[in-house]
């Protein structure tokens, strides 16, 4: 049913889009990252996950304009991830970033570029 | 439904009767009873940890998208008391089921609790297509009656054990086993639908750089060493990936020796999957056991088959 209609919405009956957009062997790879800030010291990775921020690297994806438009939405991803290292000092930022690979030859090819999506500030 | 024995047909079957034994072919009721065990226990095993995040979605309210589903039962967003309630149905509800507690009653409130769950789960961006089958499962496995025990000390109750009196094979249980069956084979089959609408052709797809692209985002060190070195690997991979989505429906026709090698290529296919990018689709695995011969294994509490 989601194949004909092309949507989700019908889970557990909706479109398997999952891995379905053939890449262009001469495009790029965009891989959704996380990176802590604390004063003082240097940004640091976040991993994804329930036991870290309590969401997945997909459930942010698929949210990324809203997030954009409200970077306030990750909020809950600091604070979870401050309540499991409560023995640090809380984040003072938390960005959300792209790290882009470009292909070639249906390769990685070249150094990978780093870009700031949206950063949300501690108040 | 009726009940039916086991043994073949009559040697001159009509048209009807033939789709009936396609859809509703007799079937052991001891391999609903293994599935039971297999499925319910692996429901438990998914809620508390590939789909535990609707524990965690509580906090996670602004991300809150409701399915279509979600929508029509309208569904508010998941609160930590909502969410707990909903594991512990889930977990008791399958602890009885694996016991063979009233099969029909214990699977029921699994399927509404499960099937909520797995709303909430995929209410908040990511969607899970390797649910399908399972959620098919628990959705047809009540529908299956569990046996009278004439001669228990219950009294008649009605329970899901083995060794009861009555009918071995029943085309309600051949439904639900072919209902899961059919589901399996269509997560396989329906992909290749976004791929031809998304890529253009499956041309496109099978010489794309998707498994580069996979293996960069989420890559093991074999599938890392793999982008560096053989990068050429991917596209015969990729083509062997469409041939097995687009064969996927012969596998419900294959019986025997044939079916358990092409169960077995589907699970290797997953296998490699999880070995190069983590992705193990174990629910979809799970459900392979629907083509499988459960009866001939032996749960604890079982009775060997009596030799006549």
């Amino acid at each position: 049913m989601g194949g004909l209609t092309r949507s989700n919405d019908l889970f557990p009956f909706g479109v398997l889009d999952q891995f379905s957009y053939g890449t262009d062997p001469e495009g790029e790879v965009v891989n959704t990252c996380l990176q802590g800030v604390r004063e003082g010291q240097e940004p640091f990775d976040i991993r994804f996950g329930q036991r870290s921020v309590g969401i997945e690297r997909a459930d942010v994806e698929n949210n990324l304009p809203a997030i954009e438009a409200d970077p306030q939405l990750l909020a809950p991803l600091a604070a979870e991830y401050d309540r499991r290292h409560s023995d640090q000092e809380p984040l003072d930022a938390l960005v959300l970033c792209q790290r882009i690979t470009s292909l070639q030859g249906g390769t990685a090819h070249g150094e990978e570029e780093f870009v700031e999506v949206v950063r949300w500030e501690a108040p | 439904m009726t009940s039916l024995p086991a043994a073949g047909s009559a040697p001159s079957v009509s048209r009807p009767s033939r789709l009936r034994s396609i859809l509703f072919p007799a079937l052991p009721l001891t391999r609903i009873r293994v599935l039971r065990v297999l499925i319910y226990a692996f429901v438990m095993l998914d809620v508390l940890t590939l789909s535990r995040d609707v524990l965690t979605h509580a906090n996670n309210t602004g991300f809150y998208t409701p399915l279509a589903l979600a929508r029509l039962l309208q569904l508010p967003a998941v609160t930590t008391p909502l969410a707990y309630s909903l594991l512990a149905l889930i977990l008791g509800g399958c602890a009885a089921a694996i016991a063979g507690w009233r099969p029909r009653l214990s699977g029921t409130v699994v399927a509404i609790a499960y099937w909520l769950w797995m709303l909430y789960s995929n209410s908040y961006g990511y969607i899970a297509h390797d649910h399908m089958a399972l959620m098919v499962a628990v959705a047809v496995l009540p529908t299956v009656a569990g046996v009278e025990r004439s001669g228990s000390p219950t009294g008649g109750a009605v329970t899901d054990g083995a060794a009861a009196d009555g009918p071995t094979s029943s085309e309600a249980a051949g439904w639900a086993l072919r209902a899961i069956q059919i589901a399996v084979v269509a997560t396989y089959f329906f992909s290749i639908i976004p791929k031809i609408l998304y890529s253009g052709s499956l041309a496109n797809w099978g010489n794309s750089a998707i498994l580069t692209w996979a293996s960069i985002r989420r890559g093991s060190s074999l599938a890392h060493w793999l982008v560096e070195v053989t990068p050429w690997v991917f596209i015969p991979a990729q083509w062997a990936g469409l041939a097995l989505e687009t064969l996927s429906p012969v596998v419900l026709f294959l019986r025997g020796k044939a079916l358990y090698l092409a169960v077995a290529l589907y699970l290797g296919f997953h296998l490699s999957t999880l070995v190069l990018l983590g992705i193990h689709f174990l629910p979809t695995a799970i459900c392979w056991a629907a083509f499988l011969p459960l009866e001939r294994l032996r749960l604890p509490g079982r009775r060997a088959p009596h030799s006549r």
